[in-house]
């Protein structure tokens, strides 16, 4: 049984009741504060209610109330070591035992503040509203009318999936589609399957993936899609290989033809986007890339046939292919610009040096 | 191949395992708080209801409408009319003016999520553009709008409702309101401008042109701060905040006094030092930078080396190096007995789960630790005698190891290291 007790804030004595303002026509304050305050929460409660406070900003005031009033039973525990700006201090996070503490704190704050407004402090939300922050569910369920988007927040929030999402992201974790599929399991039981389906198109990892994947193709909306859902299907992981479009390729072929299927590869491929991003970005024509993409590509090409041509030295073979990458650099930079030509010239650099190490030793 | 690479798979693996297991961490409340003032018994179950209130409080519930307020300044000023402690009109207020600021951001980055093509990478990329550049300066004005209202720095407004323990660091405590605001938009502009640049430094393509730009870019900052701040206050400033600083910071050794710190960031402040422009390419980067580019920024340190020699003296740069070392040794050490501990910690927890007892599990890290050199040795030789292509050696490498982790776990803890091993090598996959 939890018994909430608070410190009772420090008022002005009670004063006369006097106007607020010059104002004429605002009537005197019947009440004054003292008249509310209270070192029992639920007294507090009942009395902010009482004066017709609105509930949103009662729970605002026992919520900051608690914090400031575990406040220092935090800091007992654990708080930040603090390093003068001229000092290269290191933070010395909590310990396991600290933070153990910390969380049994933060349950006990918060069953608190459960028993008096039947749900849990959430101090997420207190963060998000006052650095102004949006992220998570929150974010990508914005797309949604505001009452659905609450029904489906909360539905979120209740399943746990939420926290969950929280604490292996702090953990370092890389596994985007299996929370996906969670969170998608989750608001089918609130959205409609269109609100559904909008969501997986514009937040599944596979969608995210392959708009960057597109970014130079030219599609529809609905062949995005037929793409996408193409992609549910085939479980084949090299289709999203930027550096090897072949089996995306062949799936573009099957779904759209030969010749969507050919502008495809080449306006995909890695180093196609990476002449032609600095050229966009930069506001040059982009015709350009094109050349530049087919001398890198096909530099590429000749490097690999060199260093498996076993008829030819390991010394021959590694001048031979240096040649060809500084021949290649300087003429990607003539046809592009020394200045858009730096991430094109970094990945030919990548894959040059890889083919070179791959120059079997005798 | 890198036969280290297989036995930190296997550290890899149990930490994998760890995530896993500690995911969702199980909290009990085991504490009360202090008794009531009241004689009332309470009960989890019953909310506060109105018979709690205060009998000597007015039964009109209209009392709050002569309050309430859409403007916050009047609204303060009703409340402290009304006898309101300061901290309450502070929580109060603090919150209103968060939430409606917060509100506007939703209602902004709604419109445009509606109106967006998500099919479209570039559509994407202007809606994160548009929200990262759209919340930053509401956050700023935000903050000036409570600032103006309460008359206390952000810093402080902040911390109350975050519960973040210790003082924050308030510097800034001596500049005016208007000050701050235009500190806070002058920082938001310039880094908007550095983030373009910091992309290319991480990547090694930041050229002759691009240090031109930032170089520019420093300097008319520089000129902004001037204009804005008492030279006292800029001169706090450029030691705590500036990208001389920040490279002092996180490059150089540590200071032993303030005014050393001082010298240094004086130093770097002269070359014009800062992560940006003198960081080294990300590990695997290093291939793609431009050479000449590799050149100038060692020269620049070269630079800096002297000239740290100059101001701190021979002996104490030496000094400062040595100490470095140490510290850095130190860390490495430390960083490496804690992720032992922590991995054999994972491996028995993942080994009892099992039915592996503690004691074996124990036995099998020791092993394997005995057995390092040896098996380093015997993979070492397997790789190179090998053949087939890069994905044929790394299967039949991957076979190996696991043939020899399993036969070590079977040595030392029974049948059920096979599916020990098994277990990690799938989670691992």
């Amino acid at each position: 049984m939890i018994t909430p007790t608070r410190q009772a804030t420090p008022v002005e004595p009670e004063a006369p009741h006097v106007p607020l303002t010059p104002d004429p026509a605002v009537e005197e304050i019947p009440f004054h504060w003292s008249q509310i305050e209270s070192t029992d929460y639920r007294e507090y409660v009942a009395n902010l209610r009482a004066i017709g406070c609105p509930e949103q900003m009662i729970r605002d005031i026992v919520a900051a109330d608690l914090i400031s009033l575990y406040r220092s039973r935090v800091e007992a525990i654990w708080q930040p070591t603090h390093h003068a700006y001229w000092e290269k201090g290191r933070q010395t996070p909590a310990d396991a035992d600290q933070r153990q503490q910390l969380m049994e704190l933060n349950s006990e704050k918060s069953a608190v503040f459960e028993q008096l407004f039947g749900s849990p402090l959430n101090q997420q939300e207190i963060l998000d509203t006052v650095v102004l922050q949006l992220h998570g569910s929150e974010r990508e369920l914005l797309f949604l009318s505001p009452a659905v988007r609450e029904v489906a927040l909360h539905a979120l929030e209740e399943s746990g999936l939420q926290q969950q999402l929280e604490i292996e992201s702090r953990g370092g974790s890389r596994d985007y589609q299996k929370p996906f599929d969670e969170k998608m399991e989750i608001l089918a039981d609130v959205l409609t399957p269109h609100e559904l389906d909008e969501f997986r198109l514009r937040y599944s990892p596979t969608a995210q993936q392959l708009r960057n994947e597109l970014a130079y193709f030219d599609y529809t909306p609905d062949e995005f899609r037929t793409i996408l859902d193409s992609r549910k299907e085939n479980s084949d992981s090299s289709l999203g290989n930027l550096a090897d479009r072949t089996a995306a390729t062949e799936q573009i072929r099957e779904l759209f033809g030969d010749e969507r299927a050919d502008e495809f590869e080449r306006v995909t491929d890695i180093l196609y986007m990476n002449a032609r991003q600095p050229l966009e970005n930069a506001g040059l024509p982009v015709e350009s890339a094109d050349t530049a993409y087919q001398i890198a590509s096909e530099t590429i090409r000749q490097a690999q046939q060199l260093v498996q041509d076993a008829s030819l030295s390991v010394e021959t073979r590694q001048y031979e292919v240096q040649a060809l990458k500084d021949r290649a650099l300087t003429e990607v930079a003539a046809i592009m610009g020394e200045k858009p030509s730096k991430q094109l010239q970094k990945s030919l650099r990548v894959f040059m040096h890889a083919a070179e190490s791959s120059i079997e030793q005798p | 191949m890198n036969r280290l690479l297989y036995f930190s798979l296997f550290a890899n693996v149990v930490l994998l395992v760890l995530a896993w297991h500690l995911r969702t961490p199980q909290v009990e409340m085991t504490r009360e708080l202090r008794a009531v003032a009241s004689n009332t018994v309470f009960s989890p179950t019953r909310p506060a209801q109105r018979d709690d209130r205060n009998p000597s409080l007015p039964e009109a519930t209209l009392i709050w409408d002569r309050i309430e307020t859409s403007d916050p300044a009047e609204l303060i000023a009703r409340l402290r009319a009304a006898g309101c402690p300061e901290t309450t009109i502070r929580d109060i207020v603090t919150f209103r003016v968060c939430r409606e600021f917060r509100n506007r951001l939703l209602s902004a980055v709604a419109q445009q999520q509606w109106a967006m093509d998500y099919t479209k990478r570039s559509s994407w990329n202007e809606s994160h553009k548009y929200l990262s550049s759209y919340g930053q300066d509401l956050r700023n004005e935000m903050i000036y709008t409570l600032e103006s209202l309460l008359g206390e720095p952000w810093q402080t407004l902040s911390a109350s409702l975050t519960g973040w323990p210790g003082t924050p660091d308030n510097w800034q405590a001596t500049l005016s309101i208007d000050q701050r605001r235009d500190l806070r938009a002058l920082e938001t502009r310039y880094r908007e401008l550095r983030m373009d640049f910091q992309m290319s430094s991480i990547t090694g393509t930041l050229d002759a042109e691009d240090v031109a730009r930032l170089t520019e870019s420093d300097r008319e900052q520089q000129a902004r701060l001037a204009e804005i701040l008492s030279p006292q206050q800029l001169s706090d400033y450029l030691y705590r905040k500036s990208e001389a600083a920040e490279y002092v910071h996180r490059n150089l050794p540590p200071a032993q006094s303030e005014s050393e710190f001082r010298a240094m960031v004086d130093v770097a402040l002269e070359l014009g030092m800062s992560n940006v422009r003198d960081r080294a390419p990300s590990i695997g980067m290093e291939t793609a930078e431009d050479p000449e580019w590799t050149i100038a920024r060692d020269q620049r340190k070269t630079a800096l080396d002297e000239q740290l020699k100059q101001a701190l003296g021979d002996q104490r740069f030496d000094e400062q190096r040595r100490e470095q070392d140490s510290l850095v040794e130190a860390e490495t050490q430390r960083a490496s007995a804690e992720a032992e501990q922590r991995e054999r910690a994972e491996f028995i927890a993942r080994a009892e789960s099992l039915g592996v007892s503690a004691e074996d599990a124990g036995l099998f890290m020791n092993r394997l630790e005995e057995l390092q050199p040896a098996l380093e040795a015997k993979f070492t030789e397997l790789e190179q005698a090998l053949t087939g292509t890069p994905e044929e050696k790394q299967q039949m490498m991957m076979a190996a190891v696991r043939a020899e982790l399993e036969q070590i776990a079977v040595e030392t803890v029974g049948e059920q290291g096979i599916e020990l091993i098994g277990q990690m090598l799938e989670q691992q996959e």
